[in-house]
């Protein structure tokens, strides 16, 4: 509709809104009201109060385009000059209710999860009263006229945006986006303004702005009942309720206001549907020529230095660099970056507590990478989320120790700990889209943190950001601050989230299958990214992933986790090459290789190693080792008793009767 | 005669300024009896491709050929000439599945919309039993809702389903991206054995290469919408002549031997605006931005190279299984190890 005109608007906002349907056609009538509301009592305003006792119930005339009422008073002059005083009533109410609605619900939301529940509850009993019944009740209170009836329609419409607000901000804050900011140390209030109120603008916005008509209508119920505008002044309720009862005579007077309403109503619709895309940053369009052509200056300039890019550009990493499984950071003492000992989560439910994690104990050393593989339900996810203090309500945690450089995180004020984790821990998980803030730029996300943690100046912390993108290879650091999550491909994403990580310096980086929704050549990509800031920051990583692959390009150990135990713990080579757990050995044999990539050893057309059985579910009460069922070597004893992780012989640590008992390793295949 | 043959298919998306052209002029033969991989990163299009054999998108351009029958753009019976001979199995099962009807009712279904003479109820629960045992599943898992299973054992379900039309050739897209390794390996292993005991065709499409070569004889790289690479899989995996396979070869992690490096340099191009050329220049590491003297790279498309393209339509890529080993080829002007 607007193509051509669009193409020429320079503002994404602008742009954005003259693209939606009707929005153009929304500003428009809306503007055309606001003019009338402004110049139509000065206009009509005199005509609208002369009474004419000679032409009363008049349908049409010369003099009176739409007839007369019972006073003989022009209703068009009535209607027109009405447009202020109506337009007032309505937005004030609807404004009201909008601030109080969306107040309340994003306060609720906000709250922990026991007064959340309360809170709903509150709000749904209020639902319950229809708002004209609740607004009734309040004019009594207040008393009648025009401004008892904008307070009472406008508090008796509340309850109904609050639980908008509050289911949306619920919705919002389930996502992983949050999850992260709070893993960030962002605060309460921040979280709302920034990350909550964007995210859910849009629906809000439509809601308002169509309740603006809905308050019309509904202060024109209290004219009706004569507790609303008392005359002789009138809005376009009050010339409803007149022109109702005489419609089968002046037919006009109803129908006059009634369309002024219906035009408003449509006018804040359109207009609010524009309104609301053009907020929404993921619906501008920016041209595809400039991309293209940003995208030829690029390769121009990639062409001209050569492939290197900002890799060489980069200072040269400190010592160790060149060998990054040997000891990185130099300082003689170091406390190990993360302990965990005795971790034991567990999910409430009617049978008792079910654990999901029982046992687990590790420990991450400064500068180290350790690898966590496990399939789906092996509690790996679990274990990281627990040491950045993210799981989720109803799940519970109890630990010997949780310590994150060398300080105990389980009985932390929750003050501190915020501190505590927005500085020495960053996280990184799958899906790097929805763990950032889709509504803002890369550079205030980026930048956030450290100007909040360590009280950076705007600049310092872009300047900072620009550095940490260079890090993570992305070419032209200052265009990407001013560009918006969608804008970038998953990869960068990706390593985006990286370098947001890195911009409070921690020491420990906790990474949750951070390539598994990405290709296999932009996965090479992010794995370097990770290695190297690994070996030039002695960043200690904990990578989680259920590919054996991905585990053995980064790790220096590894965790082989099971039903919620680690049952193999050892070094990346030895246990890749010489697994000891028949769990960890079936694991390995059921990867299918790239055939001709192998020099010796399987060949493709085996059949791959599978694992009869499944998993026992948390509710099964599994008394011996939890493999037992599915494992060709078990004894009775594994069923009876649970292996405890000991020293095996080959190196590293396995929970099996088997291997660590007197039968050989000749015996066990 | 092939079993399928794909003649310069081409299928867009959208039209004027806001066109993609998803997959650009593929021709493709695959004989019955062997299986093919496609590969290739988001967005090569190979999700596409399959979709235009089953006609769940029309096709812009081009001819494809199923047992002999032209069943571009199907109507009315070669709808049913289709869906008698080609089944497709996708990645989420759960999503694909009626989670409120039990599995036996799907099967059943299935059984009796591909043969309406097993009007009978007892000879379509035979055939249900028969499909159940076939993916080596309890003859009871009939009377589950598909939330009662597990991934792998639904993703047998979901073969089972596709197998009730008695199809020839099975299209599977990435059916065990979402699985566990171990279960993973269980399905790969049924998919070969069902292979051989119903003489089935394949068509896989994967992102990873190594479920590729356990599946496959041989197996076609795309790179945005384009055929790269064809070649056995023996060939491709040993000595790969497009330097965009070899890039992709060298990226997968492997769980022994040498640590990966990052060889191709950025992310795929948005595939609405390709780059000129050889489509995978911008990336390449043998390529004009890293080699002198290579700027046929930036002008020509190697696709459109009048010789080369000739010999490459005029002999599709035909599985070893067949006896008549194809040729491979590689849209590249420089492919590797070439003298």
């Amino acid at each position: 509709m607007a193509g051509p005109a669009a193409g020429r608007i320079r503002h994404p906002v602008l742009r954005a809104f003259v693209r939606a349907p009707g929005g153009l056609i929304g500003a428009g009538l809306l503007l055309g009201l606001l003019v009338l509301a402004v110049v139509g009592p000065m206009i009509w305003g005199h005509p609208a109060t002369v009474t004419d006792l000679n032409v009363p119930y008049q349908v049409h005339s010369p003099e009176h385009p739409l007839g007369t009422d019972s006073l003989g008073r022009d209703v068009l002059a009535r209607t027109l000059s009405a447009t202020r005083l109506t337009l007032v009533l309505g937005l004030s109410a609807a404004a009201i209710s909008a601030v109080v609605g969306f107040g309340i619900g994003t306060a609720v939301a906000a709250l922990g999860p026991r007064a959340r529940g309360i809170g709903r509850r509150a709000i749904e009993s209020s639902l319950s009263f229809p708002p004209i019944l609740l607004a009734l009740f309040l004019v009594a209170i207040i008393g009648a006229g025009a401004r008892g009836a904008v307070i009472a329609i406008g508090l008796g419409a509340a309850p109904g945006f609050a639980r908008l607000a509050e289911n949306f901000a619920t919705s919002v804050g389930s996502r992983e986006f949050i999850a992260s900011a709070k893993a960030t140390g962002v605060g309460r209030v921040r979280l709302m303004q920034r990350y909550l109120l964007p995210n859910m603008a849009e629906p809000l916005v439509l809601a308002g702005l169509a309740y603006v008509a809905g308050a019309i209508i509904d202060i024109s119920g209290l004219d009706f009942l004569g507790l609303g505008v008392q005359p002789p002044a009138y809005d376009w309720g009050t010339l409803l309720t007149a022109g109702v009862q005489s419609i089968y005579v002046t037919p006009f007077a109803g129908m006059a206001p009634a369309f002024m309403i219906m035009l408003t109503g449509t006018s804040l619709v359109f207009f609010g549907e524009a309104l609301s895309r053009a907020l929404n940053p993921r619906l501008w369009v920016t041209g595809p020529r400039r991309d293209r052509r940003a995208e030829r200056a690029r390769a121009g300039r990639a062409g001209k230095a050569g492939l290197a890019g900002p890799a060489a550009a980069r200072p040269a990493p400190a010592t160790g660099a060149a060998d990054p499984a040997g000891p990185v950071v130099a300082d003689a003492v170091v406390a190990d970056a993360v302990v965990v000992e005795n971790l034991r989560i567990t999910l409430p439910s009617g049978g008792g507590p079910r654990a999901l994690v029982d046992g687990v104990s590790f420990r991450l050393r400064a500068g180290e990478v350790l690898g966590i593989v496990g399939e789906s339900g092996s509690g790996k996810t679990l274990t990281s989320l627990a040491i950045g203090q993210l799981l989720p309500h109803p799940l519970r945690t109890t630990a010997t120790r949780i310590e994150l450089g060398g300080i105990e995180l389980t009985t932390l004020p929750p003050g501190r700990l915020a501190r505590v984790l927005g500085t020495g821990l960053a996280m990184i998980f799958q899906d790097p889209m929805s763990s950032m803030n889709p509504a803002s730029r890369a550079g205030s996300q980026l930048t956030d943190g450290a100007r909040r943690h360590r009280g950076l100046s705007r600049e310092e912390a872009r300047a900072e950001a620009v550095q940490r993108l260079g890090e993570v290879r992305i070419g032209d650091a200052r265009r990407a601050l001013r560009r918006y999550p969608h804008q970038f491909s998953g990869g960068m994403q990706q390593r985006i989230m990286i370098a947001m990580g890195l911009m409070a310096r921690p020491r420990v980086l906790i990474a949750d299958e951070p390539t598994t929704a990405l290709d296999v050549t932009v996965q090479a990509q992010v794995l370097e990214v990770l290695r190297d800031i690994n070996a030039s920051e002695g960043t200690a990583i904990i990578l989680i992933s259920h590919n054996l692959g991905v585990i053995n390009q980064l790790c220096d150990r590894v965790l082989v986790m099971y039903a919620g135990r680690v049952v193999e713990e050892g070094d990346r080579e030895r246990l890749l090459a010489d697994p000891q757990h028949p769990y960890t050995k079936a694991l390995l044999a059921s990867v299918p290789v790239l055939p001709g990539t192998v020099p010796s050893g399987t060949s493709p057309a085996a059949e791959l190693k599978t694992i009869p059985g499944r998993p026992p579910r948390p509710d099964e009460d599994v008394p011996g080792c939890s493999f037992a069922a599915r494992c060709p070597l078990a004894i009775s004893r594994c069923t009876a008793e649970r292996p405890a992780l000991t020293a095996a012989a080959a190196g590293g640590k396995v929970a099996c009767f088997v291997v660590t008992g007197a039968i050989t390793g000749e015996a066990v295949r | 005669m092939s079993l399928l043959e794909l003649d310069h298919v081409a299928v867009r998306y959208g039209a004027g300024r806001h066109a993609l052209t998803a997959v650009d002029d593929v021709s493709l033969a695959v004989e019955a009896g062997t299986s093919i991989g496609i590969v290739g990163e988001s967005g090569s299009g190979k999700s596409t491709l399959a979709r235009a054999i089953v006609q769940l998108v029309p096709t812009a351009s081009g001819r494809i050929t199923l047992d002999g029958r032209d069943v571009t753009g199907a109507r009315g019976s070669a709808v049913r000439h289709i869906r008698d001979r080609v089944q497709m199995v996708f990645q989420d099962p759960f999503a694909s599945l009626n989670p409120r009807r039990t599995v036996g009712a799907t099967l059943a279904e299935a059984v009796g919309l591909n043969d309406r003479r097993a009007s009978g109820g007892g000879d379509r629960q035979a055939r249900v039993t028969e499909l159940l045992e076939l993916v080596r599943l309890d003859p009871a898992a009939r009377y589950r809702y598909p939330n009662e299973f597990s991934g792998g054992q639904i993703q047998r379900v979901a073969i089972a389903r596709a197998l009730a039309a008695g199809p020839r050739l099975l299209i599977l897209d990435e059916v065990t991206s979402a699985l566990d390794v171990s279960v993973q390996a269980a399905i790969l292993n049924l998919l070969r054995d069902l292979r051989e005991r119903l003489g089935l065709t394949y068509l896989c499409i994967s992102h990873d290469l190594s479920v590729i070569g356990y599946l496959c004889q041989s197996a076609v790289v795309m790179y945005l919408g384009q055929l790269v690479e064809a070649a056995p899989c023996a060939d491709l995996f040993s000595a790969p002549r497009h330097p965009y396979s070899r890039s992709l070869l060298d990226s997968v992690p492997q769980v022994r031997g040498e640590r990966i490096r990052a060889t191709a340099s950025g992310d795929v191009p948005n595939p609405r605006f390709p780059p000129p050329g050889c489509r995978y220049h911008p990336r390449c590491a043998v390529g004009p931005l890293a080699q002198p003297g290579r700027e046929a790279c930036l002008q020509r498309d190697p696709h459109q190279d009048d010789g080369r393209a000739a010999s490459l339509n005029g002999g599709p890529v035909t599985g070893p299984g067949s006896g008549a080993v194809g040729g491979r080829f590689a849209a590249c002007h420089f492919p590797l190890g070439a003298p």
